[in-house]
């Protein structure tokens, strides 16, 4: 339960959200997570991440954390708009929502389609909220127990991703994960001061700056697939008809399988390396399973294949959170971002946030809260002129997707090397993109490759090889290595589940006597 | 020889796996643990890799499936995609230099406008507030309203006009 | 007659041999102690700025209109662009001729050499450009490190505005080293740093060179991470800058939690005076004894660990420029209002050292003797130390 200083901390968190410059950065981060959700496809919340990071950093700790979780909180609320208005995947968490939002789509639902999933949204957000208020003074108790040794394995465990995020190209992952570990080491290193992989450049002395590879991995290809597939011209989008209404009387008659879903975003963002990917195809798989009749409407438009991994999409988002702000492991790629600028920052998550940054930590509870809430209801509200967004012709997205690429990556360190490792980043993922390489494993080997060496590091340093002989170690060891094979196994049912399901929409959208497989289809 | 492109970047990774392992062996135990933990088995795993590009192994077991990142269109045009690409990659490396040379906020609206208008199509006016919008949010927003001051870019500063737009 | 002159010249014996007496003493005390037992901190403030009022009228002609540009080696957003804004807010007030003070340019990167040698060479020479660097980049320059364009003798020194002496060294209480005698003879005593090289981390080395204390270093620590790393007992002690020491665990010191073994200054820090410094200990328990060598060691660390924060400009400044800004710093600092919310903010106190100060340290630094500067280089790396 809550203790006193807790239940202090959460009161003036309150207050402190409510002030006008920190609701003011909440709003702005609204609009920004709305407008980035619903543009064109590539426009993720890691790229608004890259950007916003070192405009973040210059103001006051709450109204960073407002503008950047406003941002993050709602991004997740605006996935669905693409995939039902373009029929292309919109964010991360947004594939599944395809397989039904697509087709009620085509036949006009639009409007029903959106209303379902951003009810849905709401309502799992604002329970995800709920659940880490909860887990606040639970983890408050095992904080004493965790030294370097378990962060080492709690670290370790949120490498697993790699496998998860390499979906069906696990060699593919592996290796561009190694390749960001690579990556990371380049400079000084801090226990030795070898100065490592630096070729006598300066510049690299201390390292290469996360947000700037990220800006040219994401922000180039981006902003390239507008240009090239000249977006906005030659795809109209849909027009919106059917009942928004109707859509959000949707959500509260199916509360169970928003309840269910919303578990188990919780479960899945919770768990370090799953992240939104793999959310929303456990979610939809079993709401197939478990709802009555899915397995023939399922694929064909049925509402409740919107609102089963919307609710989980949203509620992965919270549920990531967790871990990221309590234990400081990164529960999802987006997440990792943001612990990123709390280092910078100056706020390390995990132990320190909770015992130094208590009301801190309440402040981004209660953000969430008022994100999750303005986010969905604006959505609501927004929809007609949200979609017109999504409208803009590549004309204007990629001028604005490249300056904010040039002054993101310029603005870290004010250094041409920045400029160089911008483009250099950017032909890399394009290059990765064109050759089926995932991009996101080089990104989280980059981001956990520092707390990886410097736990085992210090854990060595420390101990010896006795730390692997630590009772927590013998109890999370097992643990771990159990929740990897399950998220390998879990993974790879999913997949299989997902495969089939796709599968059986390709064989009802081609021509009777078609044969063409997927593979035929372009899908690498 | 099938899959050229494929099976050249996966050599690329196995020439910078195998080159990190030579330059960290002389390392210190600890400097050098983490180039071996992911370049030995980078390594192995690009050659492993390498070889399924050269029998065509991917093709042959037809992956697909959870993609986990955009799938690439190959839908279009294949001279046509290249041809954008190299004209959008040039505009970049343009405007990478032009920021070194006048600084960030002049180069940046300039390019962004000559972009609107060059290869966007868009008419001068368009361009023109376009530019202008650029560098009033550059200029404006970093060095005005947060006093983040922009490098002054070579040329600039061997005029002797160092201070100027940045 | 012959009586009384007989009187007064007895007791002006007495008492002139209870002086020589007393002299004596504490002569002998004082050798004993060590050469400086204890050091009066010198203050230096504007009125050791030698300007005369033509320059200042000069400087004032010149600034008069003009903008100020700020170099840092630092990121937007850290604790040393707070530092910065807050000076840029007061300072202006104090250079002849008011001139505005402009944005900040931020070049990190190259541990600082990045910016350093932009101010060096790139940064204009005419008094508008002011730059603060890196207190690492003057060990750069001594050691000879690849990457160095400047001459830092050449650089135009205006001031160090945060001083980083009073290093304390302390340990966690219970764990069988709560006096110096069981300090020495523990078999291994954790201690936590950020980073090999780090000002903290070259007073544990030298405690271990030379009182061979068996302190394991272990590096990669955040701040605040090696204060929970302490609290859980994953480590035993560390180094500490006395006055954030104070400030942030003084409730460890009042609970009696902790133990304060020395401090790295030649003489004892006034808020802590019963915590005896280095010089002190070396000179008590080295073995074999404390030698000029080893005075000299310690001179090359106090003098390369003393000062946080630079502010140069590029050289070849005109003269009255120059003494005019160091003035206007020196003024700065004493000004109440400004020294209150640096403290307040940042959690320092601001302290003002002038520019020739420094030139004078850097001059010493780099006519240092070259097997010193070889020990010192020994001192601060990651390989076992040699044997005294």
């Amino acid at each position: 339960m809550l203790d006193a200083a807790m239940l202090d901390a959460a009161v003036s968190a309150w207050f402190v959200v409510l002030q006008p410059a920190v609701f003011g950065a909440l709003f702005i981060g609204i609009i920004i997570g709305t407008f980035i959700a619903i543009a064109p496809q590539g426009l993720g919340t890691p790229l608004a991440y890259s950007l916003l990071i070192p405009v973040a950093v210059t103001l006051p700790p709450p109204v960073a954390i407002a503008l950047l979780l406003g941002m993050d909180g709602v991004t997740s609320f605006g996935d669905s708009f693409l995939p039902v208005l373009f029929g292309i995947p919109g964010g991360a968490g947004s594939q599944a929502i395809i397989l039904d939002g697509a087709p009620m789509g085509r036949r006009g639902e639009a409007r029903r389609a959106l209303g379902a999933g951003f009810t849905a949204s709401i309502l799992s957000a604002l329970l995800s909220v709920f659940v880490w208020i909860l887990a606040v003074p639970l983890i408050g108790s095992i904080l004493p127990l965790i030294g370097s040794p378990e962060l080492f394995l709690l670290v370790l465990w949120g490498m697993s991703m790699v496998s998860v995020m390499s979906g069906s190209r696990p060699i593919k992952g592996l290796i561009v994960a190694a390749f960001g570990l690579l990556i990371a080491v380049v400079g000084m290193e801090p226990f030795t001061g070898v100065e490592r992989f630096m070729f006598g450049q300066l510049y690299l002395l201390d390292g290469i700056d996360i947000p700037v590879i990220t800006l040219g991995l994401f922000g180039i290809p981006a902003a390239l697939n507008l240009v090239v597939r000249r977006i906005g011209k030659e795809q109209p989008a849909v027009k919106l008809v059917g009942s928004l209404w109707e859509g959000i009387k949707d959500a509260f008659r199916h509360l169970r399988l928003v309840i269910q879903s919303s578990l188990i975003g919780l479960l899945v963002g919770f768990t370090p390396g799953l992240g939104a990917f793999i959310g929303d195809w456990l979610a939809y798989g079993f709401a197939a399973q478990t709802c009555k009749g899915a397995r023939e409407t399922f694929g064909t438009g049925d509402v409740r294949g919107v609102i089963a991994p919307d609710a989980a999409n949203s509620a992965l988002d919270c549920g990531a959170l967790i871990p990221t702000t309590l234990l400081g492991v990164p529960g999802s790629l987006t997440k990792a971002f943001f612990m990123l600028a709390l280092i910078m920052m100056g706020i390390t998550p995990g132990p320190d946030l909770f015992t130094k940054h208590l009301e801190l930590l309440f402040v981004m509870i209660w953000v969430m809260f008022w994100a999750s809430l303005f986010g969905g209801l604006s959505c609501l509200i927004f929809i007609k002129p949200f979609a017109k967004i999504a409208e803009l012709p590549y004309t204007i997205l990629t001028p604005m997707i490249v300056g904010f690429g040039f002054v993101g990556a310029f603005g870290t360190n004010r250094h041409e090397g920045d400029l160089f490792v911008f483009l250099l980043s950017g032909l890399l993922g394009l290059v990765m993109m064109r050759y089926g390489y995932p991009r996101a494993p080089l990104v989280l080997g980059l981001i956990l490759a520092t707390l990886l060496e410097k736990y085992l590091y210090i854990s060595t340093q420390r101990y010896g090889f006795a730390w692997l002989g630590r009772p927590q170690i013998m109890i999370l060891l097992p643990l771990v290595s159990g929740l990897f094979i399950y998220t390998l196994w879990k993974g790879k049912q999913s997949m299989k589940h997902a495969q089939e399901m796709a599968l059986r929409e390709e064989h009802a959208a081609d021509p009777p006597g078609s044969q063409q497989g997927s593979s035929e289809r372009g899908l690498k | 020889m099938k899959n050229k492109g494929p099976t050249f970047f996966a050599l690329f990774f196995a020439v910078v796996f195998l080159a990190a392992v030579w330059m960290a062996r002389n390392w210190y135990f600890t400097a050098k643990l983490f180039p071996l933990f992911a370049g030995i088995p980078g390594f192995l795993l690009a050659g492993v890799q390498i070889w399924r590009e050269l029998t065509g192994w991917e093709l042959r077991h037809n992956v697909s499936g959870v993609q986990m990142d955009e799938a690439y269109d190959d839908s279009m045009d294949a001279a046509l995609r290249r041809r954008r690409t190299i004209r959008f990659f040039s505009w970049l490396v343009v405007t990478a230099v032009a920021i070194w040379a006048f600084g960030l906020p002049l180069a940046l609206s300039v390019s962004l406008a000559l972009w609107v208008r060059l290869e966007a199509e868009q008419s001068w006016l368009m361009s023109l507030c376009f530019g202008a919008g650029t560098f009033l949010a550059v200029w404006g927003f970093f060095t005005k309203l947060f006093g983040l001051g922009w490098p002054p870019g070579e040329i600039l500063r061997l005029l002797g006009l160092p201070h100027l737009l940045s | 007659m012959k009586m009384l002159r007989r009187i007064r010249y007895i007791k002006f014996g007495k008492v002139f041999t209870l002086a020589v007496l007393l002299v004596g003493i504490g002569l002998a005390s004082d050798l004993c102690a060590g050469d400086a037992p204890e050091v009066a901190e010198r203050v230096y403030t504007a009125a050791d700025i030698k300007i005369t009022d033509a320059q200042r009228r000069a400087a004032e002609g010149f600034y008069r209109g003009k903008t100020i540009e700020w170099v840092s080696y630092t990121n937007p957003g850290s604790g040393t662009e707070m530092m910065l804004r807050i000076m840029a807010k007061y300072l202006p007030k104090y250079i002849p001729g008011n001139p505005r003070m402009g944005s900040v340019q931020f070049m990190r990167g190259g541990g600082g050499l990045l910016s350093a040698n932009f101010l060096y060479s790139r940064a204009p020479k005419d008094g508008t450009a002011i730059g603060q660097i890196s207190a690492g980049t003057h060990r750069a320059y001594i050691f000879k490190r690849k990457g160095v364009e400047f001459d830092l003798n050449k650089f135009t020194w205006i001031a160090n505005y945060l001083p980083q002496n009073h290093r304390l060294i302390y340990t966690r209480k219970g764990i069988g080293v709560d006096t110096l005698e069981q300090l020495m003879k523990a078999p291994r005593v954790n201690m936590g740093v950020t980073e090999v090289g780090h000002n903290f981390y070259n007073e544990m080395r030298l405690g271990i060179y030379l009182l061979g204390f068996k302190f394991n270093i272990i590096s990669g620590y955040s701040d605040k991470e090696i204060d929970l790393a302490i609290e859980r007992g994953e480590l035993d002690g560390e180094v500490d800058a006395a006055d954030s020491f104070l400030v942030e665990k003084r409730h460890w010191l009042e609970q009696g939690k902790v133990v304060l073994h020395w401090m790295s200054e030649p003489g004892r820090f006034r808020k802590l005076p019963n915590v005896p410094t280095i010089l002190e200990l070396a000179k008590k328990y080295t073995n074999p004894p404390f030698g000029p060598k080893d005075l000299a060691l310690m001179q090359t660390n106090w003098d390369l660990g003393r000062y946080a924060r630079y502010l140069a400009m590029p050289p070849e400044v005109p003269v009255e420029r120059a003494l005019a800004v160091q003035e206007a710093v020196g003024k700065m600092i004493e000004d109440k209002e400004f020294f209150q919310e640096f403290s307040k903010l940042t959690g320092f106190d601001a302290e003002f050292t002038p520019g020739h100060i420094l030139l004078e340290t850097f001059r010493r630094l780099s006519d240092q003797p070259k097997e010193n500067l070889e020990l010192w280089l020994k001192l601060t790396g990651p390989e076992p130390l040699p044997k005294r």
